[in-house]
């Protein structure tokens, strides 16, 4: 480490023990897969799709199945540092708060990125899945996607661990701002898969999207980590 | 279309928008009321 | 009550019953649609007064996150809540005149979608503000509200979008499309009562969001005094 820290050394060493952590617990990446495998399987009893149905509706489960382990995880972000009040600690210290926030996106982001991975083939099976389209597009759509859901949803995993019931709060604040990106990313997912429509719109909004709230976020978390 | 035809949907419209308006208004009322009592209750409190 | 609150209130009355008479009896009947197409001027207004109190919302909350005013708190607070119950009855005015007219009571339609993803955004800053605990509700309350103005022109292009690649149904005369003068006058009316009216609601709740706030500390006191 240089002799005065970066607001990315900061970064990298805050995501490094969360990382560490995580690697020792394993505590959200467990309850994440498990939470989308059983969400998964339900969807499954659920329908019966030939494959040329499966490519129609699979991008839609694939994404309400990230979107709802996606909160499993994030649930867990922030009431680590609660316990030992390392979050006053951290408000205390002249760290700039932009490195807690990113350092925890980007960890989430990793862990929502691991989900996905070990997610997909399992769609693959279970739905006999082949897409139309090219498959370096779903790649770029998975990656936009996946950031809109963690900025986001770090974000408001940060607001809703000052409330009552704090589980609850987090899908109830978060979903309805992501209504646009995941229409986005269900859309672009479903136009790959099937090769009937153009991407790339959607694939320009979840960069949009990405980018606006990236900033609004780190703009905002500040005075939100500093509420009393 | 006769003009007339469409006068149920008119009124249901028209009786929902006050009904809204009205639920507003009540909870007001209702926490106007609330408001008022603590602050006496708060008084009782100061002068005993 | 002030006396200018119980002016107000009169005007508004008055102003509300006059619209009331353009809507029902001077704007003349719409030849296609009938009297059903009279909700507009109860629906087109609200719309208008909801949108705009949303926007006080987000400029009240920017507000508060610059300069920590307990009135800027309370006014946000004031324009959400009666945005949401103006944005309510457009929602339920809308399918009521695309009943008959459309035949569907609703449409995931450009207009109709982001309306409804507009009134989540806000019910939920509601109930965040409902849940939250302590001192830092106004914060919080001021961050989700910035949040939710910012996705605004996002969720209106992704449905936009979203909307040309699904069939439309077809929309009989349309509103807007051939609105005569004197329609618009009684628009114009209802807006003027409506908004009035939100101006009051608004009036009263930010009153009494701050009545609130100084009851809680006078009763902080108090029970500091009392030990």
């Amino acid at each position: 480490m240089s002799a005065t820290p970066t607001l990315w050394s900061i970064t990298r060493r805050s995501l490094a023990k969360d990382l560490r952590l995580e690697w020792r617990s394993k505590d959200a990446i467990n309850s994440m897969l498990f939470f989308a495998l059983l969400v998964v399987v339900i969807f499954s009893f659920g329908f019966d799709p030939t494959a040329e149905e499966s490519r129609r509706i699979a991008g839609g489960l694939l994404w309400v199945a990230v979107l709802f382990a996606t909160v499993v995880a994030l649930n867990q972000t922030w009431t680590r540092e609660l316990r030992n009040q390392v979050l006053d600690a951290y408000r205390l210290s002249p760290a700039p708060p932009q490195a807690l926030f990113l350092s925890k996106t980007i960890g989430n982001f990793l862990f929502v990125a691991i989900l996905e991975v070990l997610m997909v083939p399992l769609f693959v099976v279970f739905y006999n899945l082949r897409s139309v389209g090219p498959v370096w597009q779903l790649l770029v759509v998975a990656l936009l996607a996946t950031w809109a859901l963690v900025v986001n949803g770090t974000f408001f995993a940060a607001l809703s661990i000052r409330t009552r019931s704090r589980e609850i709060m987090l899908p109830l604040i978060l979903f309805p701002i992501s209504i646009p990106a995941l229409l986005a990313m269900v859309d672009a997912t479903t136009s790959i898969l099937t090769g009937d429509n153009s991407p790339y719109f959607w694939m320009r909004l979840l960069a949009v999207y990405d980018v606006v709230f990236t900033a609004v976020s780190l703009l905002l978390f500040e005075p939100v980590l500093n509420a009393e | 279309m006769n003009p007339s035809s469409g006068n149920a949907y008119l009124y249901a419209a028209y009786i929902v928008v006050w009904a809204v308006h009205s639920l507003y208004a009540y909870s007001l009322l209702g926490r106007a009321r609330r408001i008022r009592r603590e602050a006496a209750e708060l008084e009782n409190q100061r002068q005993r | 009550m002030t006396k200018l609150y119980k002016a107000f209130s009169a005007v508004t009355a008055l102003l509300l019953l006059y619209g009331f008479c353009q809507a029902w009896y001077i704007a003349p009947t719409e030849a296609t649609m009938g009297n059903v197409q009279r909700i507009f001027y109860y629906h087109l207004p609200s719309a208008w007064v909801a949108f705009l109190l949303f926007f006080v919302n987000f400029l009240a909350s920017a507000w508060y996150l610059i300069r920590r005013t307990d009135g800027a708190d309370a006014l946000a607070l004031a324009a959400a809540e009666v945005g949401v119950s103006f944005c309510t009855i457009v929602l339920i005015t809308g399918p009521i005149w695309a009943r008959p007219i459309w035949g569907i009571w609703w449409t995931w339609d450009a207009r109709l979608t982001s309306t409804l993803v507009l009134w989540l955004i806000y019910v939920s800053y509601l109930v965040l503000r409902h849940y939250a605990t302590g001192g830092q509700v106004p914060v919080l309350a001021a961050a989700l509200g910035i949040f939710g103005f910012v996705d605004v022109p996002i969720v209106y292009m992704a449905i936009r979008w979203f909307r040309t690649q699904h069939p439309q149904p077809v929309i009989g005369g349309g509103q807007g499309s051939g609105l005569d003068h004197t329609m618009w006058v009684a628009v114009l009316w209802n807006l003027a009562a409506f908004a009035m009216l939100a101006v009051l609601f608004v009036w009263a709740r930010y009153r009494q969001a701050l009545a609130e706030r100084a009851l809680e500390e006078a009763y902080i006191q108090a029970e500091g005094e009392a030990q």
